[in-house]
């Protein structure tokens, strides 16, 4: 089992992480994170 | 999830050939007035692209990556459309449907283990292997009841049935011109495909709706018309099948992907009544009824 980690940015896009991003690379990239799965 | 949810995201995905999950999301809304969040979709989107009902892929946006979602329809289609001129490669099929080769390798195996298109020394070809798929509800009396053998369907010729009524014993064999004593009602849908996808259990059910509501035999299997001493034994069974046959099984006059349909009332006094419907651009219309002893 892997976690998966959903952003959303700034157009309401979906993306998705294998790595939690630090706050400083949300702002960066212009994302908010919007929740965790595990798969 | 219902499979209204998931009609809607194909029929979605018809019209726009790819989406992102937000663009889904914005048309389930606006559409059809149904809300989902990312999640949610997100997991109805996985699951429904176990079976391929969608195709899914995975853009890189570092350090991120976004899933992208196609019409099986339409990649299906051009996937046919490329193989019917020539065989084709992987390669060829990747430029063709735009898909990247790791989306598309996995849904063509998919193909090939349906039996829809064979792969031989590199390249992709049309198997055009026939299939008949098709549903028939059969509503028939307990045996408990005094008069479950008076009733028995009798077929206009003799007709190959899903095998499931033979294993549940409805039908004596799977080419037979009649099904067993106590079967006194029995609807049909059946259509000549290459794709069988195409013809999902639900899309035939919903034909079998459309005459039971619209037309002739409505009455007679509705369970207000039958005398009150019959209701409690009666019951109603129903058998899907997409089965590959030989082409010779096809009649001459038959047309590929129109749907038949034929309806079955066993009376009392040992005959039954045949109903034809045909399929017209103003929808389906009763052809004939006639008796059979």
């Amino acid at each position: 089992m892997a976690k998966i980690y959903l952003y959303q940015d700034e157009n309401g896009e979906i993306l998705e992480s294998k790595r939690k991003l630090t706050e400083k690379e949300e702002k960066e990239y212009k994302v908010k994170f919007i929740g965790e799965i595990e798969e | 999830m219902t499979e209204e949810v998931v009609e809607y995201i194909r029929e979605i995905l018809r019209k726009k050939r790819r989406a992102t999950v937000k663009e889904i999301i914005d048309e389930l809304y606006s559409a059809y007035g149904l809300s989902f969040t990312p999640r949610e979709m997100r997991s109805i989107l996985r699951k429904i692209a176990e079976d391929y009902r969608v195709l899914l892929g995975y853009e890189e946006i570092k350090p991120f990556w976004r899933i992208v979602v196609f019409s099986e329809d339409l990649v299906r289609r051009t996937i046919f459309n490329r193989l019917a001129t020539r065989p084709q490669t992987l390669e060829s099929l990747v430029y063709g449907t735009g898909l990247k080769k790791e989306w598309l390798a996995p849904y063509l195996d998919y193909l090939i283990s349906k039996g829809i298109i064979g792969f031989r020394e590199g390249f992709y070809f049309l198997t055009k292997k026939v299939f008949r798929v098709q549903k028939m509800k059969i509503w028939r009396l307990k045996e408990e009841h005094w008069k479950w053998e008076f009733y028995q369907i009798k077929f206009e010729k003799p007709t190959k049935v899903p095998d499931k009524l033979v294993q549940t014993r409805l039908a004596p064999s799977e080419e037979t011109d009649e099904l067993s004593p106590s079967t006194y009602g029995c609807l049909r849908v059946y259509v000549y495909t290459y794709t069988p996808m195409d013809w999902p259990e639900r899309r035939l059910e919903r034909i079998m709706m459309y005459i039971l509501i619209n037309l002739g035999p409505a009455g007679e299997f509705s369970l207000q018309r039958r005398p009150e001493t019959m209701k409690p034994y009666i019951e109603v069974q129903q058998a899907y099948e997409a089965k590959e046959i030989d082409p010779d099984e096809v009649p001459p006059d038959a047309e590929f992907d129109t749907p038949y349909a034929w309806a079955y009332i066993s009376k009392e006094e040992g005959f039954t009544y045949v109903y034809n419907y045909r399929k017209t651009v103003f929808g389906w219309e009763l052809i004939g009824r006639w008796e059979v002893r």
